[in-house]
Parts: C-alpha cells; sequence; structure tokens
C-alpha cells in the first residue's frame, strides 16, 4: 500500500502542527510541515510529495507564488491546495496558477482533512487497478 | 483658521465713524473757507464801488469847477463885466447838456453895489428884469444871467442874499476865493422841490486880491450853477453800472437817497454798507453807501454752498457704503458661520469614516489574525473528537487546555478592535503611559504588518513617559500614521517600520519612522493638508494626516514631518506630565 505524501507550509506553527498530527493519524498519510514559502520549495528539492497544502498570507514569498513558481516553473504533478484566514486572494487565483483548490479557515478545516483522507482512498485504488 | 476669534461687525467701527466725522468736517471747513474767501471778494468789489461811486462824484464837480472858473475867466477877460449877448454864446459853448450832464445851468450873480443903476443897465437888454425878493441884509446879489433859461427861467432876478444857505455860502465864496457849494436848498425852478445846492466861482474886480479886506472890496460878482442832486447823481452816475445805492446827507439834511423802498434795487437787508464823510467844497457831505440787491445777484456765488451740498452729499455717501460694507461683513459673517457649523459637521462625518475606513483596512489582518486560531481549534476539536472515541481523556484534556489558550488569544484582538471602534468624540482626557498606548496598537497592526514581511521595531521606548489624552483619539493618529508606513512600503524591498517615544524637555515625542525614502521637497508642505493624498485614485482619501493633525492640535500638540531625516518619518509631539505622584494610570 502507498503512502500519500503531503506538505504543510504556514506561518502559524501551531495550525501546522496540530493539522499534520490529524492527518498523520491515518497510517496511510505521510505528513510534512513548515512555515514559509522558501522552506517549502527547499523540501520539495528533497523529496517528492504528492499533496501541498500552503497558507496564502505568509511572509516572504505567499502562498500564490508558492504555487506559481512549483507548477510553472518545476512542472511538478503535485496536487496543491491553498488555504487562507483571510486574504484578497480567491479560488480564481489559486485555479490560475495550476491550483486544485481554496479553502478558508476556520470553516473548510474538516473539508480539508476530508479531501487529503479521501485522497489515499482513490490513490490506494489507483494503485490497485495498476 | 480659528473661526471663533473672527468677530461678527456689529454696527459700524469707530474707523468708519471717525472718517466720516473727519470727512465732515474737511467738508465744514472747505465750506467756511470758500465762503470767507467769497466774502472778502465781494467785499473788495463792494469797496471798490462804493468808492468809485464818491470819486466819480468827486471828479465830476471838478469838472463843473473848471466850467465855473472858465465862466470867471470869460468875465476878467471882459473888464470884469459880461453882457447878457456874450454870457448866451458862452454857455451855448460849454455844450451844457453833452458835456456837464447832471448840470442845471450856468449864470452870473454880479455883487451890486449900486442898485438903481444895475437895474437899469439890465433893462436897455431886458426890460422885464426885475430883482426879488425885498430883503433887510446890505448885500445884493441877483442872478444875472442863467442859461438854458427856459429851465431856469424862475431864477432870473432872484436876490441870493435873501436866503440863508444861499447868503452864507456866497459869502464864504467871496472871502475865500474858492469855489463854494450851498447848504442843501430847493431851487425856485426845480417843480418836484427835491433838494439842490448852488455852486459858486467868485470874481474880483482888477488885480486879484490877497487879503480879506481886498477880496471883501474887489468882490464883483460870481459865476454860478444851481444843482438839483437828483439830477446831478443821475447825470453823474450812470445807474445801470452800479450796484450800490447812495445816501447823501448833509448834517440831518437828505440831499439824496437811493436806500429806501422808492428804489427798486433797494436791498433792506444788504451784504454791506460803508460810511464817509468827504469835505466838498466848504460842505461836509455823509455818504451811507449799501449794496442793492442788484449786487447780490451779481456777485453772489453758489460755490461755497455747492461745496457744502456735495461734501455733505459725498459723506451721505460714505455713511452709506460704510453701512453696507457692514452689512455685507455681517451677512458673510453669517454664511461664515453656517458654513464653519456645517464643516465641523462633515468634518465629524469624516472622522468617523475615516475611522471606519481605518478599521476596514485593519480588518484584513484582524480576520487573518482571528481566523487562524480559530482554525487552529478547528483541529483540535477533530483530534478532541478522535480522542473521545478512543476514551483517551487524559490527552483529550491537554487538547482542551490548548483550545482555551487559542480562544484568550481570540479575545485579546476583539478587545483591541471594541476598544478602537467606538465613538471616543465624548471622551475625557485621561492619563496614559505612552507605552501601553504603542502595544495596544501594535496589538492590532502586528499581524497585518508581519504578514506582509513588514518588520516592526520598538526603540527608545520612555517607561515613564505619561500623557494627558483622549486613548482612542491618539491611537487613531498612530494607526493612521503605521497604515500610511504600511501604504508608502509594502511593496519595496526589506520594509521596517520603528517607533520611538521619548522624553524632550516638557514634551512627549512619539516617532513613527518606516524604510521610506522621505517625502519630495515639493509636496512637504502640503502633505498635512485635508484631501491631499499621494495614494492612487479610490485608495486613499487624503483627509487621514488631516484629520490626524487636528486631533494632535487639540491636544495641545504638533504633528509634524521631520524632513530633516534620511528615511520617512513623522512625529507625534505632545506636552508631557511631569508629576509622577499625581498620576493615576487609566486603563
Amino acid at each position: 500500500m502507498s503512502v500519500l505524501k503531503v506538505l504543510i507550509v504556514d506561518d502559524e506553527k501551531e495550525l501546522c502542527a496540530a493539522l499534520c498530527l490529524q492527518l498523520s493519524m491515518n497510517l496511510n498519510i505521510d505528513c510534512d510541515f513548515c512555515y514559509s514559502g522558501e522552506q517549502a520549495l527547499q523540501k520539495l528539492n528533497d523529496k517528492i510529495y504528492d499533496v501541498l497544502l500552503t497558507d496564502i498570507k505568509m511572509p516572504g514569498m505567499n502562498g500564490i507564488e508558492l504555487i506559481k513558481v512549483i507548477k510553472q516553473e518545476t512542472h511538478s504533478k503535485i496536487i496543491a491546495y491553498a488555504m487562507t484566514g483571510y486574504s484578497e486572494y480567491s479560488e480564481s487565483d489559486v485555479l490560475s496558477v495550476g491550483g486544485q483548490r481554496l479553502f478558508h479557515k476556520p470553516d473548510d478545516i474538516s473539508e480539508i482533512v476530508k479531501t487529503i483522507l479521501s485522497m489515499t482512498q482513490s490513490k490506494s485504488s489507483a494503485l490497485e487497478t495498476d | 483658521m480659528n473661526f471663533s476669534k473672527v468677530k461678527e461687525a456689529k454696527n459700524l467701527h469707530w474707523i468708519h465713524w471717525c472718517i466720516i466725522t473727519f470727512s465732515l468736517c474737511l467738508t465744514l471747513f472747505a465750506w467756511k473757507v470758500a465762503k470767507d474767501q467769497a466774502y472778502e471778494k465781494i467785499k473788495v468789489k463792494f469797496n471798490r464801488e462804493a468808492d468809485q461811486a464818491v470819486e466819480l462824484l468827486k471828479e465830476r464837480m471838478e469838472k463843473y469847477e473848471d466850467a465855473l472858473w472858465s465862466g470867471v475867466a470869460l468875465v476878467k477877460t471882459n473888464n470884469d463885466h459880461v453882457d447878457y449877448k456874450t454870457w448866451l454864446k458862452f454857455s451855448d459853448s460849454l455844450n451844457i447838456d453833452d458835456k456837464y450832464p447832471g448840470i442845471n445851468g450856468i449864470g452870473v450873480i454880479y455883487n451890486v453895489t449900486n442898485f438903481d443903476s444895475y437895474l437899469k443897465d439890465q433893462k436897455i437888454q431886458r426890460p422885464n428884469y426885475s430883482v426879488y425878493p425885498k430883503h433887510n441884509k446890505k448885500e445884493k446879489f441877483p442872478i444875472t444871467y442863467i442859461e438854458p433859461i427856459e429851465s431856469n427861467n424862475k431864477a432870473v432876478g432872484l436876490d441870493i442874499a435873501h436866503e440863508k444857505n444861499r447868503y452864507e455860502a456866497a459869502i464864504k465864496a467871496r472871502d475865500t476865493g474858492t469855489a463854494q457849494i450851498t447848504g442843501p436848498i430847493v431851487l425856485v425852478q426845480d417843480k418836484h422841490k427835491t433838494p439842490g445846492f448852488l455852486f459858486y466861482a467868485p470874481f474880483y474886480r482888477g488885480e486879484a486880491p490877497t487879503s480879506l479886506e481886498k477880496r471883501r472890496e474887489q468882490f464883483a460878482g460870481m459865476v454860478y450853477a444851481p444843482f438839483v442832486v437828483k439830477k446831478l447823481m443821475e447825470g453823474t452816475l450812470a445807474k445801470q453800472k452800479r450796484h450800490v445805492g447812495l445816501r447823501i446827507t448833509e448834517n440831518t439834511n437828505v440831499l439824496y437817497d437811493e436806500n429806501n423802498y422808492s428804489h427798486k434795487e433797494y436791498d433792506p437787508s444788504p451784504l454791506f454798507t460803508t460810511k464817509s464823510k468827504i469835505n466838498f467844497f466848504g460842505r461836509e457831505w455823509s455818504f451811507d453807501i449799501r449794496s442793492t440787491i442788484d449786487f447780490k445777484k451779481s456777485y453772489k456765488t453758489n460755490t461755497p454752498l455747492v461745496i457744502l451740498i456735495g461734501g455733505i452729499f459725498i459723506d451721505v455717501l460714505l455713511f452709506l457704503l460704510f453701512l453696507s460694507l457692514t452689512r455685507s461683513n455681517k451677512r458673510a459673517y453669517r454664511y461664515a458661520k453656517k458654513m464653519h457649523k456645517k464643516a465641523e459637521e462633515q468634518r465629524a462625518l469624516v472622522v468617523n469614516s475615516n475611522k471606519l475606513a481605518a478599521l476596514g483596512e485593519m480588518a484584513g489582518g484582524v480576520a487573518h489574525e482571528i481566523n487562524n486560531p480559530l482554525a487552529i481549534i478547528s483541529v483540535h476539536m477533530l483530534q478532541l473528537r478522535t480522542l473521545l472515541t478512543k476514551k483517551d481523556t487524559e490527552n483529550a484534556l491537554k487538547l482542551c487546555d490548548n483550545i482555551d489558550a487559542t480562544v484568550l488569544r481570540i479575545s485579546k484582538i476583539v478587545k483591541s478592535m471594541r476598544k478602537l471602534s467606538r465613538d471616543s468624540s465624548k471622551d475625557n482626557f485621561e492619563i496614559f503611559y505612552v507605552k501601553e498606548l504603542i502595544e495596544d496598537c501594535l496589538q492590532l497592526c502586528h499581524e497585518k504588518f508581519v504578514s506582509r514581511g513588514i518588520k516592526l521595531y520598538t526603540q527608545n521606548i520612555d517607561d515613564s513617559l505619561i500623557i494627558n489624552c483622549n486613548k482612542i483619539q491618539i491611537s487613531q493618529v498612530m494607526i493612521n500614521l503605521l497604515n500610511n508606513a504600511y501604504d508608502a512600503i509594502c511593496e519595496t524591498p526589506d520594509p521596517w517600520i520603528k517607533i520611538q517615544a521619548i522624553k524632550n524637555g516638557l514634551r512627549a515625542e512619539i516617532i513613527f519612522t518606516d524604510s521610506g525614502q522621505g517625502i519630495d521637497q515639493d509636496i512637504q508642505d502640503k502633505i498635512l493638508n485635508p484631501f491631499f493624498t499621494t495614494k492612487p485614485l479610490g485608495l486613499g482619501t487624503g483627509i487621514g494626516l488631516s484629520i490626524s493633525k487636528t486631533i494632535i492640535e487639540n491636544h495641545s500638540g504638533q504633528l509634524i514631518l521631520d524632513a530633516h531625516q534620511q528615511n520617512t518619518s513623522f512625529k507625534i509631539i505632545l506636552p508631557r506630565i511631569v508629576e509622577t505622584k499625581t498620576v493615576g494610570v487609566g486603563a
């Protein structure tokens, strides 16, 4: 059984940790987290991830820029999600740079967990059919 | 501009009254001077005319005297005796009517010593000649000839010694050898019985006598001319050329009088009068000269009156002008007051809306700040559910503590917002630590700045610095300055903001410096003006700084742009509280 590799990026350290802990309860998920776009790029260089979940408003590089860099410069097949507490960016901005979806904090927290969990099932079934 | 210092004009200002009074005085002065000058001018004219009248009369009389002396010369060239025909020729040659207007005639009076012989001689040429009236005096001075005879017929043969005035003047002429005139008499030939006089020039037999005795001895007679004064005056003084009326008196006898109502030019209230006495061939004549109505008409000038009326008219205009100015001022003041009130209301609205705008700007940061802990809670809730399902009470309780801490974090943000969002205009001033004010502001802004990578430094914050202020208003000013800095530097590389609070004498200075490169020289003066903005259209109202300035000025302080710094630097200067023992620091 394959493991879904997830990278969470948010400058809100406590949220990163809590979210990662929650996802890691599922044994099919391998979750890492970091606190800025720059750190994320470093991690993506070192390891191949299946899913990226990034906050938008962060010091330095913001989430949209991060997705843009990953998608347009490295042509990565990673599935990129963005989340925000409040920002001037909308879902269309996320889609336009190659992102999959925009989640809103705190309303969509359960939705985020559900979405990523569902991906573990689809990934394993896809592998089985292979 | 402080409108309360502007006063409404009540009525005319004292300066207006001064100007009007001065102008009125000037008018009266000009009127008086013009009047005096006009008076002096016409007085000179009157005096000249009065003198002229008398001089003319004198001149005439001298001319008549010359005529008499020429008669005397005729007699002397005819051996002290002239016959009727010769006299007739002489009088004709004089051309009396043309050359001597005013004279009634010219004649000869002999000093008759042998009356019978005289009468006989006369009757040879003039059989009807007789001498009258009879009198007791030893001298006999009968009028022998008088020409033209037509108007003097009654006088022929009149012995002038019969009457006192005629006689006395004749004696005086004889004794002095000079021309003399009689006192007032009525000529026998004057039908109107008006005053008249006779004018004598004596002649003597033989050589000219040198003493009184010889004169009396050699006295042969007199050449004489009768005058009716009225006729004399009419002939002498062409009335139409004069603007003065004459009254000639000798003692109490009136010789001639124009100064009464029978003369149409008589002026009962003359502008000028003058009196003079002149010795006239042995008589003293008094001249009473008055200006006539014609004088008033000819010389009366309207200039002083025009000056007076013109001046008063200008004064009235001046008064009306000042009144109109005062009214305009009143209207302008009321309008300005109305507008000022309106502007104050607008300003209050703007302050409020600006506050809302500032809050709106913060809302993003605040939402971010609140949503993040909410998200944490949300994740914790998921974990809690899992733990409860597993009945892992111990970890579940730990998680609850985490949730409590996060809730507290949210609560702090909400409290800061509430503090700033309520209407503070009615708040009283209270005493606060500057440090506390800065910390409260940063609580609210911190997230917004940090999330954009703007570094916030607090430096040299003096812990003991205390000011008396409306906390919310001062916080609004600080947030406004921070927001401006944010807008200016958020897109620049390596942005930072530095906040300092220092003591400077009796003042507290709160300094906001950002990484921007200062404000352009040409807009430095305008930057604190209302509606001046450098932000793109729609992003700035241009009122934040001007309202901030007003707020600080209402705190007896100053908001200044420190142009001497390399970076953009705004300074809030406020009076600080010095006596720490009385401080009851507000929350």
